[in-house]
């Protein structure tokens, strides 16, 4: 009697062990996938920038990294890796490390327009990063010298109809989104306006509109406000999903009709592919609180820059989807090629 | 005439020439466009050439008037320093900062005249401090010191 | 009247102790990055302004100022001592700067340079003080038709003024056209000569060029000397101008001002033009114009002053009109804005202490800098009495760190390699490389300007004729050949070896 209850403890004893060994073993599954989602970040993280210092990027880096910062707990390190309309940065983030140290910032231009016009450039964002969210939106405005009389996007469209191939516009290169933009624009309206490149950037061609060299052209807000506000260029529509508070009395090309045209120049924050997900979940809290703070806010609007986020990272990875399909129909009716 | 090894002017204009031949030749398919609406390869077929045509009278000229070139001239410093810059930019990204400093500057030290291994030693190890401590730790340049592959 | 009341309220502004600090503190970064080749104040700039978040906007703009002009005047100290060009617009200063030190004349030329920039960033002052507004409209009246002929202009004058073998002066040029011409083409989005590597796509550095060029190609050269001759004479000589120096320098510190004044308000020129004018024009006026590339202090204190004059001229447009003339003064601009400050007409009426302040700061500024680089010579000419053996390697590593972090760009790097090699190749075969660097800067804003211009006048070449600026220009290159190419003409018939 005593053997076989001694035999049947054994027994149960094994169970017992190899119960207590799962339990033990999920536990610390457990504690170490907490673990590795808290012990993140524990070394500096690279933002990578795809311009060069003191371009919109640069400078939206710079702003929000302090307070990134903070609220990683980890220094944040502002790389700036320019080149090639932002491959070469784009091409660097895409190989780097995918454990949640490297963190690019994507725009509009990188992010959805350069797949559709380098055809050759390996790197596909839609399928090489993660998107996390977005971050700000640097409305553009179609802006128009004094030397064309009309006040109102209408009145515009009516003043170009008329004279067809006479007026100029000035973007930042033929592959820009000012170009894009203002293309897409032309293919709405039915005007024909001829285009005029600078290099230099969105600066170069807003002293062109200035001296009248063009006389209209989608530019960011930001770098011609000084200029409306002192009366020396117009501002007619403005492409945005709300109102500016900066110009009040100017519609949104929404408003008028132009539904697809209710964004400008974003940025937004990526990791590249195979980051794990409580990393990214992560980062998007963070960013979230970043870009509510209210100096932050305060300072990219002084600069014409509108703080927005997405509601989730799959939302913003539909919204870049949505952008990379708008600008490839552009591309391909205008038919820019870039090497 | 005396050799064209040492022409000066006569390698001057072949190098011109060739230059300038190989310009319009890569650039033989840009589009050309026309001189009222300038393409792409407009500018760099014009330049190529007119360097070409620089080019061949620089040698006939050398051929003609057969100038030397002056000076003796290290081999040695003539490859390794563009080595050791090449070997600095190539273990920036793999090694590290203070390796890529080191080969850095043991290589450009051997392409002087004297090598004295001790001194040479002091050197780097003086540059890579000051380097460090300015770039890294000063101005903040985001450079790993040393990465284990 | 009014004017001494303004620009007294703006001292009163600058000289309060925590913007003499923040200046000084400027200053000093300035001059720091300056002499650091590749990195420049652009980067450095970009860096600080989070720290200046919480500075008021008066001190912040005041030291990111200073970091700016500061830079000029560190970027000259390296171009004198070994050849290294710590800025863009200090590669002029190499030619004659450079020579001068291997006389042992180092400390007379960075003290030349130092008094020029002096005079120079003090002339600016007064003008942006009071012509202000005025200049910055005229400024608008370039278009790219008057930025083609004003360049056209100095290319033409920098190759008939070209120092002895013309052929080869003007070979140079054209190569270094053909240099500048690599990189996508603006108007198509066509790549040109970049053999799909990506990094070309943006065109060749002018830093890599010229320190490949001028500091790499140097070193290769010195090594080669068949005995252990001594780089720099080691009889230095006094540390201070004699009175020779000085009078042959009031002219081109004077002229070279108003050159760089000049072009530091037009927005559309590159860095380099003021000092590369200012070294033609200073040839051109000089009574034995052969002792240019030998060490002739006019061709240090004129580019010098020239690049100092157009550092600080390049606020006019940003301040008054909010026109960036550069990527710095975008980033000055940004800073500003970040700070809720929007450059303009109204600046000067709605922020007075800034606008004020900043303009009596940029004159302490650049007497802080006087006073900080003068001292400094002694310690400077002294580092060049370390043996070349020691003091070469030292040169390449603070040039490779610099082209690295200007891009964190290893090809950077090998391309500088490259261009060392090219260097050493053209100072064997006499090829002058100072027309390759120009004919690189002007050579892609030429193309364009006249590529834009065209479409803009729908293919009518005319338009460079019909507006009255670019047919000034046009004249005035039209009568340099003229009159440069008769004497030439009569010259060459005459001498012996042409």
């Amino acid at each position: 009697m005593i053997n076989v209850m001694r035999t049947q403890t054994k027994k149960g004893a094994t169970h017992m062990r190899k119960i207590y060994t799962v339990i033990l073993a999920v536990m610390f599954a457990l504690a170490a996938g907490a673990a590795i989602a808290q012990e993140y970040p524990a070394k500096p993280i690279n933002l990578i920038v795809p311009f060069a210092p003191g371009g919109a990027s640069d400078v939206v880096a710079r702003i929000i990294s302090p307070l990134m910062s903070k609220e990683l707990g980890q220094q944040i390190v502002v790389d700036n890796r320019a080149g090639a309309s932002g491959n070469i940065g784009v091409a660097y983030a895409a190989r780097a490390s995918n454990d949640g140290y490297n963190v690019l910032l994507g725009n509009i231009g990188t992010m959805a327009i350069n797949p559709a016009l380098f055809k050759k450039f390996p790197v596909k964002p839609v399928r090489d990063f993660v998107a996390v969210t977005q971050v700000v939106d640097a409305p553009t405005a179609l802006v128009l010298h004094p030397s064309i009389p009309a006040k109102t996007v209408k009145e515009f469209i009516e003043y170009a109809k008329a004279r067809p191939g006479k007026l100029n516009f000035g973007t930042a290169g033929p592959g820009s989104n000012g170009r894009l933009e203002m293309e897409l624009f032309m293919d709405y309206t039915g005007i024909d306006l001829v285009h005029v490149p600078y290099k230099g950037g969105a600066g170069a061609a807003a002293i062109g509109l200035l001296s009248g060299e063009v006389q209209c052209g989608f530019q960011t807000l930001a770098s011609v406000i000084t200029h409306v506000n002192a009366g020396k260029l117009k501002v007619v529509g403005i492409a945005a999903q709300k109102r500016i508070a900066a110009l009040p009395d100017v519609p949104i090309m929404p408003e008028l009709g132009y539904e697809s045209m209710k964004s400008g120049s974003w940025q937004g924050v990526y990791v590249p592919a195979g980051t794990p997900a409580p990393i990214v979940n992560r980062l998007f809290a963070v960013m979230t609180r970043v870009m509510a703070d209210p100096g932050v806010v305060k300072r990219l609007g002084d600069s014409g820059i509108e703080a927005v986020t997405s509601k989730s990272p799959e939302e913003f990875a539909a919204f870049m989807k949505n952008e990379n399909e708008k600008w490839a129909k552009v591309v391909q009716k205008v038919g820019v090629v870039m090497d | 005439m005396r050799s064209v090894g040492g022409n000066r002017d006569f390698w001057a204009g072949l190098m011109f020439a060739g230059i300038g031949g190989a310009a319009m030749f890569i650039a033989r398919n840009y589009p050309f466009g026309t001189t009222l609406r300038m393409g792409p390869g407009y500018f760099p077929q014009v330049l190529g050439g007119l360097l070409l045509l620089f080019g061949l009278y620089v040698m006939a000229r050398g051929l003609r008037r057969s100038e030397r070139i002056k000076g003796p001239w290290s081999v040695r410093a003539l490859i390794a320093l563009p080595l050791a810059m090449v070997l600095f930019g190539i273990l920036m990204g793999s090694l590290g900062f203070i390796p890529a400093l080191a080969a850095l500057i043991f290589l450009s030290a051997a392409a002087g005249r004297e090598f004295k291994f001790v001194e040479v030693l002091w050197l780097a190890l003086l540059l890579t401090l000051l380097s460090v401590s300015l770039f890294v730790w000063g101005l903040g340049l985001p450079y790993p010191l040393i990465k284990l592959p | 009247m009014e004017m001494f009341q303004h620009l007294f309220f703006g001292f009163s502004v600058a000289l309060s102790i925590q913007n003499l600090l923040y200046c000084f503190i400027g200053c000093l970064l300035g001059t720091l990055i300056g002499v650091l080749p590749g990195i420049g104040p652009l980067a450095t700039i970009a860096m600080l302004m989070p720290i200046t978040f919480n500075l008021p906007a008066v001190s912040a703009l005041i030291m990111l100022a200073g970091i700016f002009y500061g830079a000029q005047y560190g970027g000259s100290t390296t171009a004198i001592l070994v050849n290294l060009p710590g800025e863009t617009s200090a590669v002029v200063t190499c030619m004659d700067g450079y020579q001068m030190a291997r006389q042992g004349r180092a400390g007379v030329a960075l003290a030349i340079a130092a008094v020029g920039s002096f005079f120079a960033g003090t002339f600016c002052t007064m003008l942006i003080a009071l012509f202000g507004p005025p200049i910055a409209e005229m400024a608008l009246k370039f278009n790219s038709p008057e930025y083609f002929s004003l360049m056209l202009m100095g290319l033409v004058a920098a190759a008939v003024l070209a120092q002895g073998d013309m052929a080869k002066s003007l070979a140079m040029v054209t190569l270094g056209l053909l240099l500048g011409s690599v990189g996508t083409d603006v108007d198509s989005g066509w790549a040109r000569f970049s053999f799909d590597i990506i990094e070309l796509t943006d065109g060749i550095g002018f830093v890599v060029v010229a320190i490949g060029v001028f500091a790499v190609g140097e070193i290769v050269s010195n090594l080669g000397e068949a005995e252990e001759r001594q780089v720099f004479t080691s009889k230095v000589g006094t540390l201070f101008p004699t009175v020779e120096d000085v009078k042959r320098s009031i002219g081109p510190i004077i002229r070279g001002t108003l050159l760089g004044a000049f072009f530091g308000v037009l927005p559309g020129t590159g860095p380099a033009i003021a000092s590369f004018s200012s070294y033609m024009v200073e040839k051109k006026v000089a009574k034995d114009p052969s002792r240019f590339g030998h060490g002739a202090i006019e061709g240090v204190a004129g580019p010098e002053s020239a690049n100092n004059a157009d550092a600080q001229c390049k606020f006019i447009p940003m301040l008054t009109l909010g026109i960036p003339a550069s990527g710095t003064m975008a980033l000055m601009l940004g800073a500003l804005m970040i700070h809720g400050i929007a450059p303009g007409p109204t600046v000067m009426t709605k922020n007075p202490d800034l606008f004020w302040g900043l303009i009596a700061s940029m004159w302490v500024g650049n007497l802080m800098l006087v006073l900080l680089n003068l001292p400094l010579i002694g310690l400077w000419v002294s580092l060049l009495k370390v043996p070349y053996r020691l003091l070469f390697p030292a040169i390449m590593v603070f040039s490779s760190i610099g082209i690295y972090s200007v891009n964190n760009s290893p090809f950077d790097i090998y391309l500088t390699a490259a261009f060392g090699l090219l260097g050493f190749l053209w100072l064997k075969l006499e090829c002058p490389p100072a027309p390759l660097m120009l004919g690189f800067v002007l050579g892609p804003m030429m193309e364009e300007n006249l590529r834009r211009a065209l479409l803009i006048s729908r293919g009518d070449p005319t338009i460079f004729l019909r507006r009255p600026i670019s047919l000034g220009f046009v004249v005035a290159t039209v009568l340099i050949v003229v009159l440069m190419a008769a004497p030439v003409m009569r010259k060459k018939r005459g001498s012996i070896t042409g």
